[in-house]
């Protein structure tokens, strides 16, 4: 699937995360900046690119800017951003 | 249930600590408290929330209004998690009950789900209200019927105060309701969230009414809601007291009991049974 | 001849001070201390180097130690704590020699018995007599009881007296007696009072962290400790705070007159004791007005030195009496290890003040956090930084259950037998895990950057410098 337009979804609240994604030529490029990045960068960068395996996007910028969200937190935003990045 | 804490579904924080916020059951809120172009966000949150969290208090999801281009999604995204039950909001007829309940079977047939979710009918219009008794009977789903004073008082054109008689009809009008119907019945919630005093009294009220709850919209009315409607140490001790001595009487072989010079017929016994049982004795 | 110094550094230069000595200060002051910034400013300028401060505790108003570090002037460090203003920048490896960590008994068994030796001891004291006698009772910048710094006035080689209240009648309710002073210095101001009083002295309206003190609470009773003669300990924070308020509901209830409550004293304390919920206060240290007020006026208000309160040496000190303490942690391992000292990148960010003292002299010790920090878990596999071993540990109280140290079984019993619900350590590990995945490991460099020496003098933990 491609993405159709720029999307974001989230907040800049503590606990939670600012997903952003843009169409791209032909790879996944994830940024992510996290308060716990030093703990917690990879996970968040996996569960994205799980997210995005799961909808069958091989190609998208995504900027990651996080405060310390759980796991579930960081799935839901990813993917919310990606549903609407997907809309007409 | 004894209180509802409403939690809004697109607050991390919320729905992360809603199991230790010491309520009997939590309401997810995918609409009044989420704005509409972040309805697909609360649905996704709510739906991982459910995933990743196991509550151990009973759950509920409250879903936009059927005259909404949400409610479907809301339930497509929600039902497979089989929260305890679903809130339908201005619920004004039969015909609501009805119009919910074929699109969750059908879900529900989809998905291949063994058990029938429920349902609590939030009845804040005057139609609502006047159709409570209908539709508390309107599906077996239906298990509680729940009142909503602040948008009632708008539709009834009265003025919303914390002495309440505006909403007192209302009240009674569902209590009488639910009980016939054989289901619950729950109490709006009292929005001041400073005035703890003024929540009891409001919670004290509902009790009085026959409400069988309170719902409540800040962690912090919890613990009056339960003070309201756990029963006291006096009514458990005399609930005790009531089994024995009928339990007593039986293994006596005797027929009329009396305690304390009061006659213990059947209603006071049934009522000495739901104190213990709302005790968890 | 007067024992009034002209200014600072007259006293400094009749102390003999000199490169390469040790000197200390107390921390009742906390975090509106002014005295050691202003000392180590005047040693600085007079051109004395290779100074070891040996403090109670480190606080972030201390950040301008940084310079002097920077500069030489300081290349020691010995504390029971250590804040995140100072501590950070320590973990970065800017002393060449490591800190050395102790407990707030550990200190003062130290200094005591020599191991500790201390050259010139400066001694904040908000009211001076021209004696000499000490006190912190009274005076603009008053902070209550002066305990950490009776062991310095008694084995430092030079004590000195800083204050900004010199009084004229003789103090007869001193801390620290004119005999143990060679000379006093009268300076401008010795601390900011908005400073001194500690900023965490409210119940939480948090109810995750209530939940916690309630759930704590049930834990003391099921375990039969609230009951007459209860002796107390619990911390200034948020749920320690709501344990007391949740002790004090049930003592008054159920007329429950403990013997004493011990340690740090806050207003709420005060107000326990006014209530009849304890014969006694024992204070260490005092956190806020109201505690300093209790002290001066109330003869059941009991200052302790803080080798009296904990010192591991000496079997009368009190914390050996302690039925219960509630305490807090950064971290927790499923050994029930605890770690107070640095956070979860390894960042110097605490210490253990009285936290071993209390836990290891306790009958029941009760460590109570929220598991979840964001997305930091209290529980670790292994601790960054053991600060108190978990054999001193008995019980973990999160949001989500109470944990019990597999080797107390029969308090494990006693609380299923009280109907108390148990989830164990290794489940609520578990259920972190399944939140917010394990965190990965911080990388740690080679330099020993401190030393937590525990109770028994032994080196119980290092703590290595970080690079992030």
């Amino acid at each position: 699937m491609k993405l159709l337009k720029n999307a974001s979804a989230g907040t800049d609240n503590r606990e939670d995360l600012r997903v952003t994604v843009s169409p791209a030529e032909s790879d996944i490029q994830i940024t992510v900046r996290s308060s716990v990045g030093a703990l917690f960068g990879a996970h968040i960068e996996a569960a994205a690119r799980e997210i995005l395996s799961d909808y069958q996007i091989s190609a998208c910028n995504m900027e990651i800017d996080d405060r310390s969200a759980l796991d579930y937190v960081v799935r839901a935003r990813v993917e919310t951003a990606i549903r609407r990045a997907l809309e007409v | 249930m004894r209180n509802i804490l409403f939690v809004p579904g697109n607050s991390t924080k919320m729905l992360t600590s809603a199991n230790f916020l010491g309520s009997d059951a939590v309401v997810m809120d995918l609409e009044d408290a989420v704005a509409p172009n972040e309805k697909d966000a609360a649905r996704l949150l709510v739906r991982n929330a459910i995933r990743a969290l196991h509550y151990q208090v009973k759950l509920g999801v409250r879903i936009n209004a059927l005259d909404t281009c949400y409610w479907q999604q809301d339930l497509k995204e929600i039902l497979p998690l089989a929260p305890d039950f679903i809130m339908l909001p201005k619920t004004a007829d039969v015909n609501s009950i009805h119009v919910l309940e074929q699109e969750v079977a059908k879900l529900e047939k989809q998905y291949g789900m063994e058990k029938e979710v429920k349902f609590i009918a939030l009845l804040e219009t005057a139609e609502g209200v006047e159709n409570a008794y209908a539709i508390a009977r309107a599906s077996k789903r239906v298990e509680a019927l729940f009142l909503g004073a602040e948008d009632l008082t708008a539709n009834l054109c009265a003025v919303r105060t914390k002495e309440s008689s505006e909403i007192l009809y209302s009240r009674c009008r569902l209590v009488s309701a639910a009980r016939a119907a054989g289901i619950d019945v729950y109490d709006t919630p009292f929005t001041d969230v400073e005035d703890i005093c003024g929540l009891e009294k409001d919670a004290r009220l509902a009790r009085q009414l026959g409400f069988t709850g309170k719902a409540s919209i800040n962690p912090r009315h919890i613990e009056g809601i339960n003070r309201a409607f756990s029963p006291s140490e006096e009514e458990i001790a005399y609930s005790r007291e009531v089994l024995e001595i009928i339990e007593k009487a039986e293994r006596e072989g005797r027929g009329a009991v009396s305690l304390r010079g009061k006659m213990i017929d059947a209603p006071i016994m049934a009522r000495a049974k739901y104190i213990l049982k709302l005790a968890g004795i | 001849m007067s024992k009034i110094a002209i200014n600072l550094r007259e006293a400094i230069l009749k102390s003999g001070l000199a490169d390469g000595m040790t000197i200390s200060f107390h921390h009742h002051l906390r975090n509106g201390d002014m005295v050691m910034n202003m000392v180590m400013d005047e040693i600085a300028q007079m051109g004395i180097k290779d100074i070891t401060i040996h403090c109670s505790s480190i606080m972030d108003v201390h950040a301008p130690l940084l310079e002097h570090i920077k500069n030489g002037v300081v290349t020691g460090l010995e504390a029971s704590y250590i804040g995140p203003a100072v501590g950070r920048e320590l973990s970065k490896g800017i002393l060449e020699k490591p800190v050395i960590f102790r407990t707030h008994g550990g200190r003062a068994s130290d200094v005591i018995n020599g191991k500790c030796h201390i050259d010139v001891a400066f001694i904040a004291a908000s009211a001076v007599d021209r004696e000499g006698n000490c006190t912190g009772k009274i005076g603009p910048a008053a902070f209550g009881g002066m305990g950490y710094a009776v062991a310095d006035a008694k084995y430092a080689n030079y004590k000195i007296a800083v204050t900004d209240y010199l009084v004229e009648e003789v103090l007869l309710d001193a801390s620290i007696q004119a005999k143990d002073i060679h000379k006093l210095v009268v300076v401008d101001q010795i601390g900011d009072p908005d400073g001194i009083v500690s900023s965490t002295t409210q119940v939480t309206r948090s109810p995750t962290r209530l939940k916690i003190a309630e759930d704590t609470l049930k834990v003391m009773t099921a375990a039969g400790y609230v009951k007459s003669g209860l002796k107390f300990q619990t911390g200034a924070g948020g749920v320690s705070l709501a344990v007391a308020k949740y002790l004090r509901d049930k003592m008054l209830k159920e007329n429950i007159r403990g013997d004493f409550c011990l340690g740090g004293i806050t207003g709420y304390m005060v107000q326990m004791l006014h209530e009849g919920c304890f014969e006694q206060l024992l204070d260490a240290q005092c956190f806020d007005r109201e505690a300093i007020r209790s002290l001066n006026e109330d003869p059941n208000h009991v200052e302790l030195t803080s080798s009296k309160y904990a010192s591991p040496t000496d079997p009368t000190s009190y914390v050996n009496e302690l039925d219960v303490v509630i305490l807090g942690a950064t971290e927790i391992d499923l050994n029930f290890n605890v770690n107070v000292h640095t956070d979860s990148y390894g960042r110097i960010m605490g210490g253990s003040g009285g936290h071993s003292d209390a836990a290891e002299g306790a009958k029941l010790c009760i460590i109570v956090a929220p598991l979840m920090r964001g997305r930091i878990s209290v529980i670790r596999d292994r601790v960054t930084t053991i600060s108190t071993p978990g054999s001193c540990i008995d019980v973990l109280v999160t949001e989500y259950g109470i944990a019990v140290n597999q080797n107390k079984p029969e308090l494990r019993q006693a609380l299923v037998d009280a109907g108390v619900k148990v989830m164990d350590i290794e489940k609520q590990y578990e259920v972190s895990l399944n939140l917010a995945g394990k965190p990965a490991a911080i990388r740690r460099g080679e330099k020993e950057v401190a030393l937590v020496v525990y109770r028994n003098g032994e080196i119980i933990d290092r703590i290595y410098n970080t690079i992030v």
